[in-house]
């Protein structure tokens, strides 16, 4: 009978015998055999034996080829990040000068936690910040050191003038002030506290932040922001604005365009101001009227939102109706249109990256 | 607990005599399991003068390994996988050939006491005839009884290649017997 089908040839094939006698007696062959390559077998190992595979598919090898570019990446990165992450705990360092330091400031010039740097007014300062950045301490200066881990380098300017310069992440580096923290988003920037408290920060590079209850203004290059003790947070001005003298006010025959913004930040928020703002308002003072959009009454709102467009029209997306309404997500989108701005750091970047640091640290 | 293997039985008392350098012990090992051992070395490779090499192969490689049986599984299962690692070796050291027609070889030294003869010669035959990807699926899988997933694992192929030298290998055995 020929198998004609899958089902005879199956049990045709498992009807053949199991075994098959070999031709002849190879034993004492494979005796010598295994007297001469083997004299001794091999111990019983007390753990089960790995094996290399006697054969690596192409496949395979492209695998595992991928994953070990991708974990000697990632252990580069952390190595990278850990370094700097080593940096950041690595303290304070005065490197010049000879200032009038309080506490903790240890033989080797390092500064933790609580110590206070304070210059007299012929005395000044470089404190480094591990490997992201310089602090400038100017003269009659008062400086202290809240904290400084892998996330966070905090530090508190009593009175006195600091220039930073920080090229870490966003959010990595902030500055106390009686009237306010500044946190720095990559940036070069100059920070006043005088004897009021009342501090003025004016960035050079890049852009930071100023935030004091709750509220948050954002900086560009350029601009300066004058905060008061109890106040809220003040309207950046153009630098540009400082010296550019405005029409008579009553009261006052003599005003720039940033006295303006002062007067509106220390509580007047007359109309006749607000009017004033808006009509001498150029294009380089859409960022202050951005600011000023969610100060203002509502009443006053709609006024603040046409001079804006005015200057600098709104993108699409985003509608009159919107912003008075409050949408934060459309004044976020006209903010990154305005001249001289850069785009908001999104929060999850953010977090991702403070997740890493902290990751890195722990390696 | 003794295993029954080609009229004879070998105890585990002979395996661990063997795994302690006992020579003796392991000619028993042999000649218990040389039947089987040859049976599955002469259909893997279709040569009866290759089966005869990888014979020797596997035992010395068994008589090197046996440190490692544990006596998990039955030492039959453990020399079975044994030997077709062996077999799978020795065809990718040899540059994977066998497409040559060893099947008039095949034939000269099976003496089988149970199938019809005429029917088991000509399947014999028509199997060593396969090319040697088909007829190690199809040994595997139909007379050893293999998953195609261990034959997958066991050749470096996928599931759905083995699954394909299957049908083509049944293909062409029912040709080769139909002729």
């Amino acid at each position: 009978m020929i198998p004609s089908d899958d089902l005879d040839l199956k049990r045709a094939l498992e009807a053949l015998p199991r075994t098959v006698e070999p031709p002849g007696d190879l034993w004492p062959e494979l005796r010598s055999r295994i007297t001469r390559e083997a004299a001794v077998p091999e111990r019983r190992p007390r753990f089960r034996e790995f094996h290399w595979p006697e054969h690596f598919e192409p496949r395979t090898i492209r695998i595992a080829a991928g994953i070990a570019a991708i974990g000697i990446g990632l252990t580069y990165l952390a190595a990278a990040t850990r370094a700097n992450a080593h940096w950041m705990l690595s303290q304070w360092e005065v490197q010049r000068g000879v200032p009038w330091a309080r506490a903790n400031v240890a033989q080797d010039s390092l500064l933790h936690a609580g110590a206070v740097v304070q210059t007299s007014g012929r005395e000044a300062a470089v404190v480094a910040i591990g490997h992201i950045g310089r602090v400038d301490v100017r003269p009659g200066t008062r400086l202290r050191m809240i904290r400084a881990t892998a996330t966070d380098q905090r530090l508190a300017l009593d009175v006195g003038q600091i220039g930073a310069t920080v090229t870490a992440p966003p959010r990595l580096f902030a500055v106390e002030t009686p009237s306010g923290v500044a946190t720095d988003m990559g940036c070069s920037y100059t920070l006043t506290v005088d004897s009021t408290g009342a501090s003025t920060l004016l960035v050079t590079g890049g852009w930071a932040t100023f935030d004091e209850r709750g509220r948050e203004a954002l900086i560009p290059q350029g601009f300066r922001v004058v905060t008061l003790v109890n106040h809220d947070v003040g309207t950046p001005v153009s630098e540009r604005s400082l010296s550019r003298r405005v029409a008579p006010f009553p009261g006052s025959a003599k005003l720039m365009y940033a006295d303006l913004v002062a007067l509106y930040d220390a509580g007047d928020h007359s109309d006749s101001l607000v009017t004033r703002l808006l009509t001498d308002a150029q294009r380089f003072d859409a960022v202050t009227l951005w600011h000023l959009m969610p100060k203002v009454d509502a009443a006053r709102r709609a006024r603040v939102y046409d001079r804006l467009a005015a200057l600098a029209p709104p993108p699409p997306g985003v509608t009159r109706a919107g912003v008075l309404a409050g949408s934060t997500i459309m004044m976020r989108l006209w903010w990154e249109k305005l001249p001289g701005t850069l785009p908001i750091t999104p929060d999850v970047t953010k977090r991702l990256w403070m997740l890493w640091l902290k990751a890195a640290s722990w390696l | 607990m003794a295993v029954r293997r080609n009229g004879r039985s070998v105890s585990d008392d002979a395996v661990r005599r063997a795994q302690a350098g006992d020579p003796d012990a392991f000619e028993a090992v042999y000649r218990a399991h040389t039947g089987r051992v040859y049976a599955l070395c002469l259909r893997m490779s279709g040569d009866p003068v290759l089966a005869r090499e990888l014979l020797q192969d596997v035992f010395v490689r068994a008589w090197q390994k046996l440190g490692s049986y544990r006596g998990d599984a039955a030492f039959a299962t453990w020399l079975h996988r044994l030997t077709v690692n062996v077999v799978l070796m020795r065809w990718r050291e040899d540059g994977r050939p066998g497409a040559a027609d060893p099947g008039e070889r095949a034939l000269d030294n099976v003496h089988a006491p149970s199938a019809p003869p005429g029917l088991r010669l000509d399947l014999e035959a028509a199997i060593a005839a396969l090319p040697p990807g088909c007829r190690h699926v199809l040994v595997l899988h139909d007379v050893e009884g293999f998953a195609h997933k261990e034959i997958a694992m066991l050749l470096g192929i996928r599931n759905g290649t083995s699954k394909a030298h299957l049908f083509r290998a049944r293909r062409l055995l029912r040709e080769a017997l139909d002729r």
